[in-house]
């Protein structure tokens, strides 16, 4: 992992999602893929809201 | 001599000369006065008593300097009631306005007594003096300064700065752990002394630790409460103030003025009344994010499912276009044959027609062609035909001549053949007979025969076998006696 998934960073990409979603611009066949990314940052953002630092390593692993 | 004299005359005692000045004071000063002066000491002594230094500046140059002291007995009264009010203890570069007598002391000089102090002039002097404060930092732009930080969506790491001791640091500390979101925190504690004149390098001093520290934070809480609230003015100073509001990190204050707000309070980036109250915040700053969290994910199924329901919907839409164009088209392809066809056979009815007109035409032309045509070989046909009988007529006579010619050839020529023919027969009866083998038998030659074969050599002969011999005149037989070879 080259650089350390923020909240930011998160955030920022899931409402890039739902904007391309939004206006249609990705394709059905692309959309199971962004939406199994946005809910894996989601659950990124939820778990580390509660999570000890080595819990987030293993969050972002099974993320990245 | 003088000198003595002038002493015997004059001469007192140091204590009468001070008892007539305090008699003189006492009854030039017989009254109490209101007088307006600065603290520049104040030392409480074992016995109750309140000794103050009081002075008036003129831009810190002392213009007058006095003593003042407030006995142990109006000390509660007054004291209670000052600090009821103003919430500050007598201190240092407080202005004051006091109710004074003056007294000399034959020991102890010229000095106040203080009868009474009016809190109400020092709480507008605090208040000016903040007015004054806050006036410069809005001149120097640090008002709102560390209000232009923007917090990071989430608050888990924080710096504070408070004492270990105090009820508020407990309290904020616990309110951020027992989070019924179960939302995870990590406090590091930067120790400072949160009141009193020492208050604000203290925490001027734990805030540059923090800023030099190797860990990041998100935002800094100043957090102070449960003690006495008394002495809070450190939190009105100018100095702390100007370097909270320049901080690196967000400030967060919960310093738990009653009143009105301090000016630390007003410079920091969110001030709030209590400890708990900045716990409860920060709490709530990560629900918003969560919430959003949770928003988002909606607005993700929603536009997700109508994306797919979109889709769908197009492609019924797309389906039922395809048959209907397909039909459309398959039509319009019907009609447009049926057209071409149509005008194909008006093409080729037309085309027909022109070559039927062109064949009669044609067949005219040639008809008129073929009969002078018939005609001219009827005629040549008439000529050749006249000139073959002539022809005929005349290769006939030519014939006829001719034949006549050969029969009478061939009369004379028969006549002579006939003459020497007949001769030649006659010759040839001649030799005939001459060669009859009657006559021959005649001249005395035999044949002899064995079983009716003529015999014409000895060899290969039965000697058993009967021999007949032919003689001109009959038959005779005979057996094989010897056969010699003429070999």
């Amino acid at each position: 992992m080259s650089k350390k998934l923020t909240y930011s960073a998160a955030l920022e990409e899931l409402e890039n999602i739902i904007q391309e979603i939004e206006n249609e611009e990705i394709s059905i066949d692309d959309l199971s893929v962004k939406v199994k990314r946005a809910s894996s940052l989601l659950k990124f953002c939820k778990e580390k809201l509660r999570s000890t630092e080595g819990d987030i390593n293993a969050i972002l692993e099974e993320i990245e | 001599m003088f000198k003595t004299k002038a002493i015997e005359e004059s001469i007192y005692k140091l204590s009468d000369l001070l008892d007539e000045l305090q008699m003189l004071v006492r009854s030039t000063f017989d009254r109490s006065y209101w007088v307006i002066a600065e603290i520049v000491s104040v030392s409480e002594a074992k016995n109750g008593h309140l000794y103050l230094e009081v002075a008036e500046k003129d831009n810190d140059f002392l213009q007058a300097k006095i003593r003042a002291n407030l006995w142990s007995n109006a000390k509660r009264r007054i004291l209670s009631e000052f600090e009821h009010i103003t919430n500050q203890s007598l201190k240092k570069g407080m202005k004051v306005l006091l109710n004074v007598t003056i007294d000399f002391h034959t020991v102890f000089g010229m000095s106040l007594n203080i009868l009474d102090i009016d809190p109400n002039f020092s709480l507008g002097e605090i208040e000016r003096q903040k007015q004054a404060t806050l006036a410069q930092l809005e001149a120097e732009g640090l008002i709102d300064f560390n209000k232009q930080h923007v917090l990071p969506h989430v608050i888990q790491s924080i710096a504070i700065i408070s004492s270990a001791s105090a009820a508020g640091y407990q309290d904020f500390t616990k309110q951020l752990s027992d989070n019924s979101h179960k939302y995870t925190f990590s406090t590091q504690l930067f120790q400072a002394i949160m009141q009193g004149e020492k208050a604000a390098d203290s925490i001027i001093q734990a805030l540059d630790k923090l800023e030099d520290s190797a860990d990041n934070f998100d935002i800094v809480v100043l957090i102070r409460g449960g003690g006495s609230s008394l002495d809070l003015s450190c939190f009105d100073e100018y100095a702390l103030a100007a370097r909270l509001a320049q901080s690196f990190y967000p400030i967060f204050t919960g310093i738990g003025h009653e009143r009105d707000i301090s000016i630390a309070d007003k410079v920091a980036h969110t001030h709030l009344k209590t400890p708990t109250a900045v716990a409860e915040h920060i709490l709530a700053h990560n629900r918003s994010f969560e919430d959003e969290l949770d928003t988002l994910l909606e607005t993700l199924n929603h536009y997700a499912l109508d994306l797919v329901d979109t889709h769908k919907e197009q492609l019924g839409h797309l389906s039922r276009n395809l048959s209907y164009f397909a039909q459309q088209k398959m039509h319009k392809n019907s009609q447009g044959l049926m057209q071409q066809s149509h005008d194909y056979q008006q093409v080729v009815k037309t085309r027909l027609t022109k070559a039927d007109f062109r064949l009669d035409k044609i067949k005219l032309i040639l008809k008129h062609d073929l009969k002078i045509k018939l005609h001219q070989v009827d005629q040549d046909l008439d000529q050749t035909f006249d000139k073959i009988i002539k022809e005929s007529k005349n290769l006939l006579q030519f014939h006829q001549n001719k034949t006549s010619q050969n029969i009478s050839a061939l009369a004379k020529h028969s006549q002579n053949n006939l003459q020497s023919n007949s001769r030649t027969v006659k010759q040839i009866e001649h030799l005939i007979h001459l060669a009859n083998p009657k006559q021959i038998l005649k001249k005395g030659f035999s044949i002899t025969r064995v079983n009716g074969k003529v015999l014409r050599s000895v060899k290969d002969i039965d000697k058993k076998s009967i021999l007949s011999t032919e003689l001109c005149d009959g038959i005779l037989e005979s057996k094989i006696t010897n056969t010699n070879n003429n070999e």
